[in-house]
């Protein structure tokens, strides 16, 4: 149950807007990226929007070395950030490293980066990126650690769908209503996928991005075609 | 829930939100769609601000036209009782952090020696600890996000710092509700 006073928040808002403030949706998420780091005492924290290549790519990023973490996750075409996008929960790992799920991350990850956790941040009920968090020593996640980010998430959530209603205009805006547009075909064909072929919710996205790759197409565009074929 | 409670004989009842579209909970949907989209998106923004600062809830007031300070939602019914509480007894936390520019964390409403407060203890309660924050937008100061507990408690210094952050958020939430609510179309819910 909401306990808001629509009439006194509609009265406020209509006083602020009055003032011409501005607005660019990825200076206030390094804002919040900035706060969760300092807030909770990580090493660096991270916002990725999936984009059209579906990789995940930051929108904001606490320091170098967590920024590490999308390029090594887009050359090693694995990696906590993405299970997390696709699975659509939170994924963590006391040290990356070592970690069996992630074997060709070790090789290209930046050695700072161990103990990693992420959460979806969703949009209308579907992930359209992830807050990541990092240590630089091993370290085992709690029930606290991952309930605190997820009500980050869904405030980060909250931030980005007021941002795309109030139809701002930035590559920001614009990469999350790609990604808010596209996921629904690509939760779709994911699922297919997984029937099809017998395969886990990560390896069905993987196949999805390889296949879109190799023949130069956007991956919702391919999705499309996928999920078409299976019903003609 | 709080509202029901019994706040003394001696102590005016604190106004509620009246019935109709101003009222919230299940009366929101009379209002325009915009600013019903808005009432849920601050409302699941004040949730997740109360889990964040380990508090029992949070609570905004903004400021209006000429009218000062104005109660606008609380993740409980507790927190709006609160925030009307502070509204029309024209003290309290909010206020103070408003007028200061800066956090105020009061321990125990009942036993804090400003005057008036003891008149916001009972009309506030049950809650008992407040954590003020301002909330600033380039430099103006358009509202005060508040957390509290039902108990005595001694705010710590990481939670206010918290609080600091969470404010900075609420800011550039309310600058986009606000251009949503200007905004034509439908919205997106």
């Amino acid at each position: 149950m909401m306990h808001i006073d629509t009439e006194a928040l509609d009265a406020s808002l209509q006083h602020l807007r009055k003032a011409p403030y501005e607005t660019d949706l990825a200076r206030a998420l390094h804002r919040v990226v900035t706060s969760v780091n300092r807030v909770f005492g990580y090493d660096g924290a991270g916002i990725m929007l999936i984009d059209e290549e579906e990789d995940l790519l930051y929108v904001a990023a606490s320091d170098e070395a967590g920024r590490s973490l999308e390029q090594a996750q887009a050359r090693a075409g694995q990696g906590p950030c993405y299970d997390t996008y696709v699975v659509g929960h939170p994924v963590s790992t006391k040290d990356v490293r070592s970690d069996s799920r992630w074997p060709q991350l070790v090789d290209v990850l930046d050695e700072r980066v161990r103990a990693v956790a992420g959460v979806p941040i969703l949009l209308g009920g579907s992930p359209v990126g992830t807050l990541n968090v990092y240590r630089s020593e091993p370290y085992g996640w709690d029930d606290s650690d991952i309930a605190a980010l997820r009500a980050y998430a869904g405030l980060i959530g909250e931030l980005m769908a007021a941002a795309l209603a109030s139809h701002e205009h930035s590559v920001t805006a614009s990469q999350l209503q790609y990604a808010l547009d596209y996921r629904v075909v690509i939760e779709r064909a994911i699922g297919y996928l997984m029937a099809k072929h017998g395969v886990d919710a990560v390896s069905a996205f993987n196949r999805l991005r390889k296949q879109a790759r190799d023949s130069r197409r956007r991956v919702a565009d391919l999705a499309g075609e996928i999920l078409e074929e299976s019903t003609s | 829930m709080a509202n029901d409670r019994d706040i003394g004989d001696n102590v005016p009842p604190v106004p509620g939100p009246r019935p109709g579209p101003s009222s919230d909970g299940g009366l929101a949907a009379a209002a325009g769609p915009r600013v019903s989209l808005a009432a849920g998106r601050l409302s699941r923004a004040l949730h997740s601000m109360a889990l964040i600062s380990q508090a029992d809830g949070a609570a905004l007031m903004l400021a209006g036209e000429a009218s000062g300070l104005r109660a606008v939602g609380g993740s409980t019914a507790e927190g709006l009782k609160l925030q009307y509480a502070q509204q029309f007894e024209r003290v309290g936390p909010a206020h103070d952090s408003v007028s200061d520019g800066q956090p105020v964390a009061v321990n125990d409403l009942e036993s804090h020696e400003e005057a008036g407060y003891a008149r916001l203890a009972r009309s506030a309660a049950p809650v008992r600890a407040v954590l003020s924050v301002p909330v600033h937008v380039e430099g103006d100061v358009i509202g005060s996000l508040n957390f509290y507990r039902c108990t005595p408690y001694t705010w710590t210094s990481r939670q206010i710092a918290v609080g600091e952050h969470l404010a900075g958020t609420a800011a550039d939430l309310l600058i986009r509700l606000a251009a949503d609510s200007a905004a034509g179309g439908p919205g997106r819910p």
